[in-house]
């Protein structure tokens, strides 16, 4: 039946001969039925807002089913070719992350999430993770976060020593009680007092690892400087963004200024850094250099993404082995030493990242459980 | 927050780069595509199904092929164009099922009305139909709305070119065009006696 005919039974303007067509059209089934009261209903109405996110959760879910092979990617080394859609990963509320099923074996490579074991000053572990919640007087994590509350000056008197480890294949979000702001990476530990007392510093220590600092400027705290000690190095803030780089296995802490001013120290040795600024203190000479910086490259974990630029294979492998927790084993020094660029984003497959580098041509990557052979 | 980078598009990339793109998995080009055509491709299947719904689910069945079958798709116009025929083709076959067709062009005629976007996938026999029911549904219109609408529709003009050509700006020929669109929804199922029986 022509469509027209749905169009001029709405009009009332069939004829004696289209009537029949029509009743015989929409007395066959209820689905002609259906779709004659959707033309009628809404007809000469204007369309509905379409909501986008839905329809994107509903591909998403089909697109990356681990249906069949994994379809190769040959991204070539191609450089930043977009600037991504950042989402810090506090907000990872609004990504579905997929669930993975109680029972996984020990060989399966998962993609990182927010974790955390938070050591109170007695000694006890709590662990934090998502959908679990944990509160006290000065703290609450809903396992995503960890906030500490402001506490009014005479409540604190000697404030007690926390300490937050994330583990590889983690990361985690802290809000200090002088409410900065501090993202913690990968295999990454950060120790600092649940309280600041008035009028003296603000002391806290990356152990080891990487995090990004957001602190709370010193003219809110009574001009208090907050210092960032590691492995030696101290960094002194007036109030700053900057991104502090120490993993166990790096031969040196990269600190990186995004903005306002620190003053990097190292026993009697002193230097200053400006926006856009990167010192490298050598872990075992003790020699600092100062160069100009990629800041945003630098921080695009805190965004939920991997930035490589120029990166050696072997230091991709290695970010990778952290987030992933997976172990690396370079059987190939010189394919090691190829570099690489492009922006991944964390929230998807390992396996996805190894068959982009590996359609490269330029190395050949192999998964045995949960170790990743380069040649 | 220091992250000045937002969400930033892909405004730099052009329609041959976004296939490529897409046809390398690129996710964030695939979704970043999608963000911008979903809603008049939803819109559009709407047009022919009535139903939101499952005009929601046909866009998304062709974005998934998209991805899936991106290497082996033959896209001779746009990417975007080659997703509006396939959006079509899913929808008329959805008719087919319900013994529905449209020899009239009415549901071609309406939804290249109400489209943003140059559907440029019709046979020269379609666009013939549709050009005249075209001609007849205008009939009613005020004078300059209906040159525009020819303009438009039937001689193929841009926007830009209409407001030359009648000595108006760019937005009086937009508003002309919604109002006409409007209008020739609403007396759609009047005029219907006027269209021809072909």
């Amino acid at each position: 039946m022509e469509f027209k005919l749905i169009l001029k039974k709405l009009n009332n303007s069939l004829t004696e001969e289209e009537e029949l067509i029509f009743d015989q059209w929409i007395s066959e089934s209820d689905t002609h039925k259906s779709y004659f009261e959707k033309v009628k209903a809404s007809y000469s109405e204007s369309p509905n807002v379409v909501d986008i996110r839905k329809g994107w959760e509903a591909i998403n879910a089909k697109i990356n089913s681990p249906k069949g092979a994994v379809k190769y990617w040959k991204y070539v080394a191609a450089a930043v070719i977009i600037a991504l859609l950042s989402l810090p990963f506090i907000l990872n509320t609004e990504q579905p992350i997929e669930e993975i099923p109680v029972a996984v074996s020990d060989d399966t490579i998962e993609i990182g999430t927010d974790k955390a074991t938070l050591t109170l000053e007695d000694g006890t572990k709590v662990p934090l993770e998502k959908g679990k919640s944990y509160a006290t007087q000065t703290l609450s994590s809903n396992g995503k976060q960890l906030v500490y509350k402001t506490q009014s000056e005479d409540e604190v008197k000697v404030p007690s020593q926390n300490t937050l480890t994330i583990p590889r294949g983690g990361q985690f979000y802290l809000v200090l009680a002088d409410g900065t702001k501090v993202w913690l990476n990968s295999d990454t530990e950060l120790r600092y007092p649940v309280a600041f007392l008035p009028d003296s510093p603000r002391k806290v220590e990356l152990v080891y690892g990487e995090a990004y600092f957001e602190v709370s400027p010193s003219t809110q705290h009574n001009g208090s400087h907050f210092l960032v000690g590691t492995q030696g190095q101290e960094v002194d803030v007036l109030g700053t963004e900057f991104n502090i780089k120490a993993f166990r296995e790096d031969s040196y802490i990269e600190t990186t200024l995004v903005n306002g001013a620190v003053a990097i120290t190292d026993g009697s040795i002193k230097r200053n850094l400006t926006p856009g600024l990167q010192s490298r203190l050598d872990k075992t000479t003790r020699e600092i250099r100062i160069a100009p910086a990629d800041v945003s490259n630098v921080i695009s974990w805190k965004d939920g993404l991997f930035s490589f630029k120029n990166l050696p294979l072997s230091e991709i492998m290695r970010v990778l082995s952290r987030w992933y927790d997976v172990d690396i084993e370079i059987l190939d020094e010189s394919k090691g030493n190829i570099t690489f660029n492009g922006v991944f984003n964390r929230n998807q497959e390992l396996e996805n990242i190894l068959s982009i580098i590996e359609n490269t041509n330029e190395a050949k990557l192999t998964t045995q459980g949960k170790t990743i052979m380069v040649e | 927050m220091a992250n000045g980078n937002g969400n930033t598009s892909l405004t730099n990339l052009d329609a041959t780069s976004v296939i490529q793109e897409i046809r390398n998995q690129n996710q964030f080009v695939y979704k970043k595509f999608f963000e911008d055509t979903y809603p008049e491709l939803v819109h559009y299947a709407n047009s022919y199904l009535f139903d939101q719904n499952w005009s929601e689910d046909i866009v998304q069945e062709v974005f998934i092929h998209l991805w899936e079958q991106a290497n082996s798709l033959d896209i001779k116009t746009s990417l975007r164009g080659y997703l509006y025929a396939m959006v079509r083709n899913r929808c008329l076959n959805f008719l087919k099922s319900i013994k529905i067709t449209d020899d009239a062009k009415v549901l071609d005629m309406q939804s290249m009305l109400s489209s943003e976007y140059d559907l440029e996938f019709f046979s020269n026999d379609d666009l013939k139909v549709i050009h005249h029911q075209l001609l007849k549904v205008v009939e009613g219109l005020p004078t300059k709305m209906q040159q525009i609408v020819k303009m438009r529709f039937i001689e193929n003009y841009k926007y830009v070119e209409i407001a030359e050509e009648l000595g108006v700006s760019v937005n009086t020929v937009k508003t002309q065009l919604k109002r006409a669109k409007l209008k020739i929804s609403q007396q759609m199922a009047l005029v219907l006696v006027l269209l021809s029986t072909s």
